[in-house]
């Protein structure tokens, strides 16, 4: 398990993609905290900083489906097993390795955020609340690692397990993004237009695309425990949202995590490789 | 080149993956008028005269992205597999070897079009009526510019596959260019649609509002207006944008020029990297 861990974080030292996957994180966030200093809407740094996490739910699946990707078309995975490591301690070491790997992209993330503390200054949230969101942050993309290596292993084209999970890392974030909108709806809305008489609004009437009672609460639920949700939520300022659930988040995160390592394990330890 | 032609349409129309696109953009299409019949059931006719423009190019939109992912795959297999090599072996030119690439991702790319105007034909006109088609003004010409469009997302994603040996780089990098080129695509209309005048409500002492025009101070005019108005026309997104939501000002042979342009571009541009190409 150690040797398959140093061997694959030499591999990471030399990859040329993870460099490439963490300029790209460094590079999205700069520039969206610039634009965002130079926008009359958005005057502290929280409204900001979190808008790289969706970012990762690309970044995540690119990376990862290339890593894994790697070894199967090089036949390191078959060399592995030959010399005796067992299948289990293949995926746990590898993972292991991507787990960590991503710790490096929540660490581009939050880093290159800084160039915004010039002009916003502090977070206006507070330290334990940034913690917090820095603790979602870890846990949704250790989730989404979890998922696409379980995915990678199960894949061996390179090719085709990197546009299938490019595939789904978008779909989940769409979703995710579609079941926020619907969320935001607001309960009570305002029929407003101008003529030449000026301004007219309407009478308050009840909004038939708000989603209310046990349908908003599985609503809710889904996006809490969707890492694309999460990594949304947060980019919308999630903390003062009604919509954020920060324990729905974690403890759905740490069982996504937990779940997906024991299915990815069982799977590949059946898994033809030939 | 005739040879190449016939291997090629061969391989087409064998590709599980030609068909998927086929099949899903089929799928895709009748769902998106199936939703128009919806919606016209609900908010009346107007609702297709406003849309019918916006369904019938919707493929141009994303096209680039089922563009990517085919001509990583067609032409990465020919790496992979050595066909390309051999083909050189077999003393066809590379030029050829290119440009037949080229016509056959640019057929597989128009015939995913045809299929999601396959699905107007038959689902459209049988749920919402030929008013799908008759309220789209220029048609003929619209569609021009929208095989153009396609044509100019081939010459590209073609170009980037035959300059990249391994199948999965393409891919990648095909996928994320395409991603890039609809948000950029996006920024670029949004920012030429932004108004010179907004108009401001203020409400006076009475309780009236009044409403006075301000200039907008993020309009962009000048060199960087003209920069991004060729921006505009160069990108298939943005021109599928112009012509998903015509405006007055929107010139259809101005996007079938922009896109023969770029068309010409990546075509000279793919055969000369590809010349010069080291193939192992």
């Amino acid at each position: 398990m150690i040797n398959i861990m140093t061997a694959c974080f030499a591999r990471l030292r030399k990859s040329l993609i993870y460099k490439l996957c963490i300029i790209a994180i460094i590079i999205f966030t700069a520039m969206n905290i610039s634009t965002a200093a130079k926008s009359d809407y958005k005057n502290a740094l929280d409204q900001s900083y979190f808008d790289s996490g969706p970012f990762l739910s690309l970044v995540v699946p690119v990376f990862v489906s290339m890593f894994v990707g790697t070894e199967y078309s090089d036949g390191t995975i078959r060399n592995k097993l030959t010399v005796g490591c067992s299948r289990t301690q293949v995926y746990l070491g590898t993972l292991a390795v991507l787990l960590l790997s991503s710790l490096g992209f929540v660490a581009a993330w939050y880093l290159s955020g800084f160039v915004g503390l010039p002009h916003f200054g502090l977070w206006s949230q507070g330290i334990p609340a940034l913690l917090l969101s820095l603790l979602i942050s870890i846990l949704f993309t250790f989730s989404l690692t979890a998922l696409f290596c379980l995915l990678a292993f199960m894949i061996t084209q390179k090719a085709a397990g990197a546009v299938t999970a490019i595939i789904i890392g978008l779909a989940m974030l769409f979703s995710a993004s579609f079941i926020y909108n619907k969320l935001c709806e607001p309960e009570i809305t305002n029929s407003a237009y101008i003529d030449d008489e000026g301004l007219h609004i309407g009478e308050p009437e009840p909004n038939p695309e708000y989603i209310g009672g046990t349908a908003r609460e599985i609503y809710k639920t889904v996006l809490n425990s969707l890492p694309t949700g999460q990594a949304i939520i947060l980019a919308n300022n999630g903390a003062e949202s009604d919509i954020t659930e920060p324990i729905t988040m974690i403890i759905s995160s740490m069982a996504e995590i937990i779940l997906l390592t024991a299915v990815g394990s069982a799977m590949f330890s059946k898994k033809d490789i030939k | 080149m005739v040879n190449l032609l016939s291997a090629g349409f061969v391989r087409l129309r064998k590709s599980c993956l030609f068909w998927g696109f086929i099949i899903s953009e089929f799928i895709w299409g009748s769902f998106v008028y199936y939703l128009t019949y919806d919606s016209v059931s609900a908010f009346g006719e107007e609702y297709a005269i406003t849309n019918s423009s916006l369904m019938l190019f919707m493929p141009c939109f994303y096209i680039g992205v089922a563009e990517a992912i085919f001509c990583s795959f067609f032409i990465g297999v020919e790496y992979s597999d050595g066909t390309m090599r051999n083909k050189i072996i077999a003393g066809c030119r590379r030029k050829n070897i290119f440009l037949s690439n080229l016509i056959i991702t640019s057929v597989a790319g128009l015939a995913i079009l045809a299929a999601h105007i396959f699905a107007a034909l038959t689902v459209g006109l049988c749920l919402v009526g030929d008013i799908i088609f008759t309220s789209i003004d220029n048609l003929p010409l619209k569609l021009i510019a929208a095989v153009f469009i396609i044509l100019g997302n081939a010459a590209f994603y073609t170009l980037l596959a035959s300059s990249i040996k391994s199948k999965s780089v393409s891919v990648v990098t095909g996928i994320l260019l395409s991603f890039i080129i609809i948000v950029a695509g996006l920024i670029v209309t949004s920012t030429l649609e932004k108004n010179e005048f907004n108009t401001v409500v203020k409400f006076n002492g009475n309780g009236e509002s009044v409403t006075t025009q301000v200039h907008n101070e993020n309009y962009i005019d000048g060199e960087v207006r003209t920069v991004l108005e060729l921006s505009e026309a160069m990108l298939p997104t943005s021109s599928t944008l112009r012509l998903m939501h015509p405006k007055e000002d929107t010139s259809e042979l101005r996007i079938i020029l922009a896109q023969s342009g770029t068309v010409l571009i990546f075509a000279a541009a793919g055969i000369l990297t590809f010349e010069k190409k080291d193939i192992v």
